[in-house]
């Protein structure tokens, strides 16, 4: 028996040594942790400029100290590289970082306006390849300012910039409804057919872009460089063509059925005055897109269906009166058409399928779209599409007649 | 040698066990995309009536083990080749289950780490456990059944509250035509994984109540077909059918786009677990079955002392299969599923059946 608990006191301590994992062990000391990458062209040659926002978790980790934590250092660090591959920058910035570059928790990808405008459909095989980075991390472009220069911007309320932007595009896409929130994997599916072409939210820098990354630019009350989410850039296979704003943009997330919530403004009353506005906040809104196909002929037939209350006033009408909120509704429903109609002019004008029409006509008529795939960018161009909109408001806050007198 | 019982419950977990195997996890669907759930539906049919003929085969002579009966439907020498030629089958089949699990988890986790030595690990714990012998393995695939069963249950409610189903990836259906599906179904998916349930006839031998044998048996291919197909369908619609067909995990792909309020994020661990628990079921069932067929052959008094030999035959056999993932793939495709599978899972086990009816017709009419 002896040799039976020394021989099985043996292999316990032999079966323990596979257990550390030791051969594909990586230290939390020797690691950063990125929380974005920038992605530029370089101007001369081909390749690639790529911008890493690594983040300094001890800085980060000092929340409650304003002043004192200038000790601790920024919150993040931004080393840049260049070559011809990502992956080549990525491990060539080794020479520049302490730590080796660690993609788990990334969160946002920007690219820089010049290389979107030439085309970025080559960009994304390695973030598909690699099993560290994620498929939900966030794309945005970066307008009117490099992806690096982004990068470096130091936000207030929320210490790491990447965590910043994130959350503005988050948070804009639920409330405002102007902007949407694309994830790889949503650019991928769509650089692959023309059915419905790439959609990417703008960022751009407001203000003083080269003050943006100093220390300096938290010690104020009101920063001279902040990050701003503005606008939808419109893509045709790959390259950028324009730039969505305003009315247009939130047409365009109610085509793709991503309105979640936002405020319209419009006019009170019949008299021309144009500080006499009622704001809606819509809080419910639903769309639908039907093909049908006549003659061999694509055509489709937009339904929206939205819900709303009204917020604010700033004309005498008179909320309580049936009439006075059919009239608004009236006005909301031609506001919403007129919106969705821009956004469907926006991607007609350029030929690219943005909302992807394409699709929804591939679910219901299979094989009218294999005949028209090949040159779908044309036939959308032309196609008849109707828009219906049914608009309810049902509530009007905590008051019903406003204490504006006329 | 045929001590050993097992009984209908644990037949039917080691069999949903092996049918998900490594099916769970890879894209079978890569002909037909999005319509893969409906293969895996109409290859299913196929599996059962395969696994009718196996349990038949058996049946027919319940105290001799699988190379027994062969021997006794073909006579001995032919029944010897025959034995021979599965030896080298469930050998080969083994090792390229070892195979793609190690790629799997080095491509996936491991990255730094020698696919021989993962290997190694992992045929060291097969061999351990199929060395106890057919009992302990079943037992062990009842326990293990249900923790599939909780990590698969858990893996699937955590996706369907976190909003990432599409369900119109999975539209539109049959848009390339019926064919596709079913080329999709019975060239490949009937092979493989329903195909390799010719392992089993190994096994079917130790069952103590061959009656609720059979049923076991057809509603575990019903329950593994069932969830193969629901799994594969909710990949598609997460991942849309471009990215499936693209990539070579694509499980492990859905789950890792799980983000419940920020904090539940990146349940890869679930998969890879899944993998291992399931990948180790048919990896030492293949086992079990080359070790006892060899048995049979080598007329081997005690079956388990083979098994350490087999292991490191199937050890180093996986090693040598292939050079890189891309001719692993292919071979998969062209050898295995155009030219093996059909051979050793169909025409024998048809063929068998065949000779030992005609035989017993011609032997009763001589009487």
């Amino acid at each position: 028996m002896r040799t039976r608990s020394a021989s099985s006191l043996m292999l316990i301590g032999l079966l323990l040594i596979p257990l550390t994992g030791c051969w594909n062990s990586r230290e939390l000391r020797d690691l950063s942790i990125i929380g974005a990458i920038g992605i530029d062209k370089l101007p001369d040659k081909p390749g690639y400029k790529v911008s890493f926002q690594i983040i300094n978790p001890s800085a980060v980790a000092m929340t409650g100290n304003g002043g004192g934590g200038s000790q601790a250092g920024m919150p993040v660090t931004v080393y840049t590289g260049t070559g011809s591959s990502i992956f080549e920058v990525i491990r060539k910035t080794s020479r520049l970082s302490p730590r080796q570059l660690f993609f788990s928790h990334i969160r946002l990808i920007v690219i820089g306006e010049t290389l979107a405008s030439e085309d970025l459909s080559h960009l994304f095989d390695f973030f598909e390849r690699s099993h560290e980075v994620r498929l939900t991390t966030k794309l945005v472009v970066s307008r009117g300012s490099s992806a690096e220069q982004l990068l470096q911007v130091l936000t207030p309320l929320e210490r790491i910039p990447s965590d910043a932007v994130y959350g503005k595009l988050e948070s804009t896409e639920s409330i405002w409804s102007e902007s949407m929130v694309t994830g790889v994997d949503d650019v991928i599916n769509r650089l692959i057919g023309p059915g419905k072409q790439l959609l990417i939210s703008g960022v751009r820098i407001l203000g003083d872009q080269d003050k943006g990354g100093e220390k300096a630019n938290l010690d104020k009350t009101k920063l001279p460089a902040e990050i701003e989410i503005k606008g939808i850039a419109l893509f045709k296979n790959g390259r950028l063509e324009t730039w969505l704003d305003g009315g247009k943009a939130r047409g365009a997330l109610r085509i793709q059925d991503k309105m979640k919530s936002s405020v319209v403004t419009v006019p009170c009353k019949d008299h021309d005055d144009p500080a006499a506005i009622a704001a809606i906040e819509i809080t419910r809104s639903r769309t639908k897109v039907k093909a049908t196909v006549v003659d061999g002929e694509p055509a489709f037939r937009v339904y929206v269906r939205e819900e709303g209350n009204v917020g604010e006033v700033s004309c005498a009408v008179d909320l309580s009166k049936k009439e006075a909120i059919e009239e608004l509704e009236q006005r909301w429903r031609s506001k919403t058409k007129q919106e969705i109609r821009e956004a469907i002019e926006a991607a007609q004008s350029r030929s690219s399928d943005v909302y992807g029409f394409g699709e929804v006509l591939n679910r219901s008529y299979p094989r009218t779209w294999k005949k028209l795939e090949d040159r779908w960018s044309e036939v959308f161009a032309d196609c008849e599409i109707e828009v219906h909109v049914e608009s309810f408001i049902r509530r009007s806050g905590m008051r019903t007649k406003p204490y504006i007198k006329e | 040698m045929l001590k050993e019982k097992i009984n209908a419950r644990q037949l039917f977990s080691l069999i949903v066990l092996f049918e998900l195997g490594t099916a769970l996890v890879l894209p079978i669907g890569f002909v037909a995309h999005r319509d893969v759930w409906l293969s895996i539906l109409l290859a299913l049919i196929g599996g059962i009536l395969l696994f009718l003929i196996y349990d038949q085969i058996v049946r027919q002579y319940p105290e001799s083990t699988f190379v027994g009966s062969i021997r006794q439907i073909m006579g001995t020498y032919a029944g010897s080749l025959i034995g021979f030629l599965y030896l080298g089958f469930f050998i080969h089949n083994d090792a390229r289950v070892l195979r793609e699990t190690g790629e799997l988890l080095v491509t996936s986790a491991y990255d730094m780490t020698p696919l021989f030595v993962i290997c190694a690990f992992f045929m060291l714990t097969v061999v351990y456990v199929v060395s106890k012998g057919v009992e302990v393995l079943a037992r062990t695939g009842e326990i293990y059944l249900l923790h599939v069963l909780i990590l698969g249950g858990g893996g699937t409610i955590l996706i369907l509250c976190s909003g990432i189903v599409h369900v119109e990836n999975l539209l539109p259906v049959m848009e390339d035509g019926a064919g596709k599906v079913l080329e999709s179904a019975y060239r490949y998916i009937l092979m493989f994984p329903f195909g390799e349930m010719i392992c089993f006839a190994a096994i079917l031998p130790s069952l103590n109540r061959t009656s609720s044998g059979r049923k076991a048996g057809i509603l575990a291919l019903i329950a593994s077909g069932t969830i193969l197909s629901a799994a594969h369908a909710i990949e598609v619609s997460i991942l849309g059918s471009n990215i499936y067909g693209r990539s070579t995990f694509p499980l492990f792909l859905a789950v890792s786009k799980i983000n419940i309020m920020d904090f539940i994020q990146r349940m890869d661990g679930l998969v890879i677990l899944t993998l291992i628990i399931t990948s180790f079921f048919k990896c030492a069932i293949n086992c079990y079955a080359a070790i006892t067929v060899a048995a049979d052959l080598f007329r081997v008094r005690e079956p388990m002392k083979l098994a350490m030999p087999v292991g490191l035959v199937v050890l180093f056999n996986s090693m040598m299969t292939s050079n890189d993932w891309p001719e692993f793939a292919l071979k998969g495709k062209v050898v295995i599923m155009g030219i093996l599978l059909p051979v050793y899972s169909i025409a024998i086990p048809v063929g068998l059946l065949a000779v030992h009816w005609i035989r017993r017709s011609i032997g009763s009419k001589s009487v």
